[in-house]
């Protein structure tokens, strides 16, 4: 086991670990930038759902069941016939 | 008024820790937490970069050394002198370079401050170390903190890059295993008659001297792994491809025998290896048998549009004594029991479709002998062998003919070793070597049939071969031969003929069987 820089690497091995080292800044930097990302993106999810809801809420009036009227408690006498109206037109 | 001193010190001190010291050690632990995990952020980036010499590096000697994990199969020896893959080995060695380095740094910023203020005498100082302490535990929490997220993270990105490495592995291993297993494709030696489903190969690259005589240059399990996915990169800096399939194409690339590290045929591993090893009594008639096999399949090749290639020097030399001995009609030599056994290699190529057929010989006293026949690995290996009967050995046909046609029979050189005797000294041996004869096909060749048809002493026509057998007292050795076979036929051939009635007969059929007819 040798001990040496990166010189007589595989480039392999300097991609892999320049991925690792791409990984760590972003977890770095992820961490830093998170509590006023979190804030932002919360933000944009809420007014993204508000947006979605605002297109849906038709769809759910119109879906909305109208209630069966409700039967009244007293008999309705039967309603007279009306009478025949005279057309002017003749 | 010393005490006096000391109490206005004392109550000096309390006052500048609590208005002074404690706010700055506020600030110190939020600064000391930042430092830490920047030295982290920091020496991972130094390290990540390549600048640190102090990393240890896995390198291709240590492999070849053994020192890489995971098991490696026997027929493999060892590890190949190659560089491993970044996450099989290298990974670790740099995470613990990193919490070395970090651990080091974290240690003087505990140690140094304490040697620093012991040495300019500041103990009347002490209130203002209380700020210096705690960025000292800032510090040590930061990096605490941030070695397990960097833990996190590489171990994150590893565990990915195995989880996709090693499925692709699994997959191209399955490739080449199927390819293997649905063309016949095997690695046959000519020089030590082994077979390998994985060949050893010899790196074409800027190798010292001393690389080719120690076999450092070897590569002996290619197949994808620790050392690579797609590619590997040997010792010397050379880019190989991992799989059988494209290393067969690699110019970068030489296949060897993995058991005596000769060089093997082109293609060897992915086209198809018909192995015919023939095997009967002395002078039964088997390297005629093969003469005429050779002939007969170059004639018929070409009426099919089959490409015919002798792909190595011996089968060259050896296929041109055949050829001139077909021709002017003699016999060949009795081959030699003292030599080794004679291959010869024909390479068919039927468009894409590419074949080695390789028929191998053995002096018959070899073969029939127990000690001898031991070392015909060659018998092992194949899928289809050739058993050569000498019909002129039948006792019924020499009580019945000998007397009446010395000529034929002074002709025929008969064989004096007894059928069924030759026959289970050879199947016996491939059984107590475990070999599923049980799983191999068997062409049953009943030679010399010219000289049988001068006497009218043989079967009327070849479906009658079997039958024929059985009425001259070879019953016996017609059931132990269907008994121990998968498959069995039986050919009547005269060695004379390079036509269908000759050897090209039963070696058609194996090729039939194994890759393609040639008609």
């Amino acid at each position: 086991m040798a001990e040496q820089g990166q010189g007589g690497m595989p480039p392999g091995h300097r991609a892999a670990r320049l991925v690792l080292l791409g990984a760590l800044l972003a977890a770095f930097a992820a961490g830093v930038v998170s509590p006023a990302a979190d804030g932002f993106t919360r933000g944009a999810w809420e007014q993204a759902g508000q947006v979605v809801a605002y297109f849906l809420a038709p769809l759910r009036e119109r879906a909305t069941p109208v209630p069966p009227p409700t039967p009244s408690p007293t008999p309705t006498s039967p309603k007279p016939k009306p009478k025949p109206t005279k057309s002017r037109a003749g | 008024m010393r005490l006096l001193g000391r109490l206005l010190h004392f109550t000096l001190s309390v006052g500048l820790l609590f208005v002074v010291a404690l706010p700055l050690a506020n600030l110190a632990v939020l600064g000391g937490l930042a430092a830490g995990a920047a030295v982290v952020l920091g020496v991972a980036g130094v390290v990540l970069v390549g600048r640190a010499s102090w990393v240890r590096v896995r390198t291709p000697d240590d492999v070849h050394g053994g020192t890489l994990a995971g098991r490696v199969a026997p027929a493999f020896v060892r590890r190949d002198r190659a560089w491993p893959q970044y996450f099989a080995a290298q990974v670790l060695l740099d995470a613990r370079a990193v919490v070395q380095r970090v651990r080091l740094l974290t240690r003087g910023v505990w140690v140094a401050p304490y040697r620093w203020a012991r040495a300019h005498g500041l103990k009347w100082w002490w209130p203002f170390y209380a700020p210096v302490l705690a960025a000292q535990a800032g510090v040590a929490v930061g990096v605490v903190a941030a070695v397990l997220g960097a833990g996190l993270v590489t171990g994150t990105v590893s565990a990915a890059a195995w989880l996709v490495g090693v499925p692709v592995v699994l997959l191209l291993r399955g490739l080449d295993a199927g390819w293997q297993a649905v063309f016949g494709a095997r690695a046959s030696c000519q020089h030590c008659h082994q077979l390998a489903a994985v060949p050893a190969y010899r790196c074409r690259g800027p190798h010292p001297p001393g690389d080719r005589l120690t076999g450092a240059d070897l590569h002996r399990d290619l197949r994808p792994g620790r050392l690579g996915v797609l590619w590997r990169r040997c010792g010397c800096g050379a880019l190989l491809p991992t799989t059988v399939l494209r290393a067969a194409f690699s110019r970068r690339l030489d296949a060897c025998c993995p058991a005596c590290t000769e060089a093997l045929l082109p293609g060897a591993g992915v086209v198809t290896d018909v192995r015919m090893p023939v095997f009967g009594a002395a002078s039964a008639g088997k390297t005629q048998l093969i003469m005429s096999a050779l002939a007969g399949l170059e004639q018929a090749a070409k009426r099919v549009n089959v490409a015919v290639a002798l792909p190595d020097e011996h089968s060259r030399q050896q296929h041109e004594v055949y050829a001139r001995l077909m021709r002017e009609g003699a016999s060949p030599a009795k081959t030699e029991a003292a030599g080794p056994p004679v291959a010869v290699t024909l390479r068919l190529t039927k468009g894409p479709r590419v074949a080695l057929v390789h028929l191998f010989d053995a002096a018959g006293e070899n073969l029939v002998d127990r000690e001898q026949n031991a070392r015909l690995a060659y018998l092992d290996h194949a899928r289809s062998l050739i058993y050569v009967l000498d019909p002129f050995s039948v006792r019924r046909v020499r009580d019945e003919f000998a007397a009446g046609a010395p000529e034929v029979f002074a002709a025929a050189n008969p064989a004096t070793y007894d059928p069924e005797d030759a026959y289970n000294a050879t199947v016996q041996r491939l059984q107590e070597f475990g070999v599923p004869t049980g799983r191999r096909r068997l062409a049953f060749v009943v030679s010399k049939a010219d000289l049988l048809e001068k006497m009218s002493a043989g079967p009327d026509d070849p479906a009658g071969v079997r039958t024929w057998l059985r009425e001259n007292g070879l019953n016996n050795l017609v059931l132990t031969v269907e008994r121990d076979f998968r498959e069995v036929r039986y050919f009547l051939v005269s060695g004379r003929d390079a036509g269908p009635d000759g050897g090209f007969g039963p070696t058609n059929w194996i090729l039939t069987r194994e890759w393609s007819g040639l008609g």
